[in-house]
């Protein structure tokens, strides 16, 4: 027990400061009326927070990747920088959707591209196909997040995330679980900073990353290592629930009643992924 | 008629001459070839290496009486790894460690063949592995040649030597197994 946790101490702890200190920022920059600035900032809090915990996960943070997961901090910063373009007024709408599926298509396309087991065409198919999701949630979640401003929005992604490293574990690959490891830690610092800082958002460039983080580790885990396939369209799709909430019956209800619908939710949606890699793959042994 | 019957003397003892000193090419039998490998468990507080296999072995290698003209070549198939335990064969596998799906393959290529006493050579070549390549150079020992019970004449060689999974792009996972990985290399030609 000491282990594993001495381990989430030592993986967890940098990223949720540096996350925390990235959103400190921000802060300071919409106290100073920069908005545009404060979502940039809110965006690379995330992304940078990531990057700190993939480098102590995988003790390489390689600028030119050469193995699938290694793409993910660059994805994120990648996500980032569009959340600056996201943040600029009088955008189209056309104009959002398109570079999160471009976006999309080619972030799933940099992921399987080593991988040796799919034909061109299967790569080609399963770009477009996932790419197309990831851009559809990134808009879900960008919705959502400008919807809702309290921290149930963090804390259900930090389940997610949570939820989503247990089912990589069994999975049979530490390294990606400890990677959405990382991500449930700078979700969790995001928690603590919208507790502290009621109606904070994570608009933008923060949900593009999250998003190609989650489902980044869902593709390493499904195509390099053991996840079933729909165990990872779960987990990726499970923060999406958070949209019932927005349902006008639930408006209705006692304040907090939104809140517990949106956690109890997605995480049942989560333990509906993480029961089919149970299911498929059975609990790991350990000990080996 | 003499002169010409001297030519063909000559032309015949040129060919066998050459046949005798050509380079062996041998073809490595996997069912008496074996890559071993052993790395200290560091999640059970090092009290104990962890052995296993790689049972996918193809190649050739070339025997020259002039080292120079020796080579090595060995494929290594990564998914056929084999410790005995499922589980942590699925693990080793994984982008924690081999990556199978992304480099299937584990390769040796010689560069430099030199003898360095009775039956003793020292190889330098390419060792390619989780996609980065490394020269590395190894020592190693004929164990033996000769013809087997079905005839065919055979060869085999041994090595064994430690690398540094971090020098090859494995860096993570190392409060669960250390850093160096022993391997040992044992391979059987068949000439043919």
């Amino acid at each position: 027990m000491t282990f594993f946790l001495r381990s989430a101490l030592a993986l967890g702890l940098p990223p949720v400061a540096v996350t925390f200190v990235g959103l400190l920022l921000a802060w300071g920059a919409a106290k100073r009326e920069q908005r545009v600035v404060s979502r940039c900032l809110t965006g690379f809090a995330v992304a940078i927070g990531y990057a700190v915990g993939h480098r102590i996960a995988t003790g390489a943070l390689p600028f030119m990747p050469s193995s699938a997961e290694h793409w993910l901090p660059l994805l994120a910063l990648v996500a980032a920088l569009l959340g600056i373009l996201e943040s600029l007024p009088n955008i189209p709408r056309f104009w959002r959707w398109l570079w999160r599926l471009l976006f999309g298509i080619v972030a799933v396309a940099v992921l399987l591209l080593p991988l040796t087991s799919l034909s061109p065409m299967g790569k080609a198919i399963w770009s477009v196909g996932l790419g197309v999701l990831m851009a559809a949630v990134w808009t879900g979640m960008n919705g959502l997040a400008g919807r809702v401003t309290d921290a149930s929005l963090p804390i259900a992604l930090a389940i997610t995330a949570a939820v989503n490293s247990a089912a990589l574990l069994i999975a049979h690959t530490a390294i990606v679980s400890q990677l959405s490891g990382v991500l449930a830690a700078t979700m969790g610092a995001a928690f603590v900073f919208v507790l502290w800082q009621r109606r904070w958002s994570l608009l933008g460039g923060a949900m593009g990353a999250v998003t190609v983080l989650l489902f980044g580790a869902g593709i390493n885990g499904a195509f390099y290592a053991d996840l079933p396939i729909p165990s990872a369209l779960f987990l990726c799709l499970a923060p999406l629930t958070g949209w019932l909430r927005e349902h006008r019956s639930v408006q209705s209800w006692h304040p907090i009643a939104p809140i517990a619908l949106q956690l109890v939710a997605t995480t049942l949606f989560a333990a509906i992924g993480l029961g089919i890699a149970i299911r498929q793959l059975g609990l790991p042994t350990g000990g080996y | 008629m003499r002169r010409q019957t001297l030519w063909s003397l000559l032309a015949s003892l040129w060919v066998l001459a050459s046949l005798g000193f050509a380079a062996d090419t041998y073809e490595v039998d996997p069912a008496h070839s074996f890559v071993l490998f052993r790395c200290r468990n560091v999640a059970q507080a090092g009290a104990v290496f962890i052995h296993g296999r790689f049972t996918d072995i193809k190649g050739n290698f070339v025997v020259d009486k002039d080292p120079a003209k020796c080579s090595v070549n060995i494929t290594i198939n990564a998914d056929s790894l084999d410790t005995g335990v499922p589980d942590r064969d699925n693990h080793l596998k994984s982008p924690d460690f081999l990556n199978v799906k992304q480099f299937p393959t584990i390769t040796f290529t010689s560069r430099k063949v030199q003898a360095i006493g009775k039956d003793r050579y020292r190889i330098t070549g390419d060792l390619t592995l989780h996609g980065v390549t490394r020269t590395i150079t190894v020592t190693v020992t004929k164990v033996g040649e000769g013809k087997n019970f079905k005839g065919a004449y055979v060869m085999g060689f041994q090595t064994t030597f430690t690398i540094r999974r971090s020098d090859f792009g494995m860096k993570g996972l190392m409060n669960i197994a250390d850093d160096r990985v022993e391997l040992t290399i044992a391979i059987m030609g068949i000439r043919k």
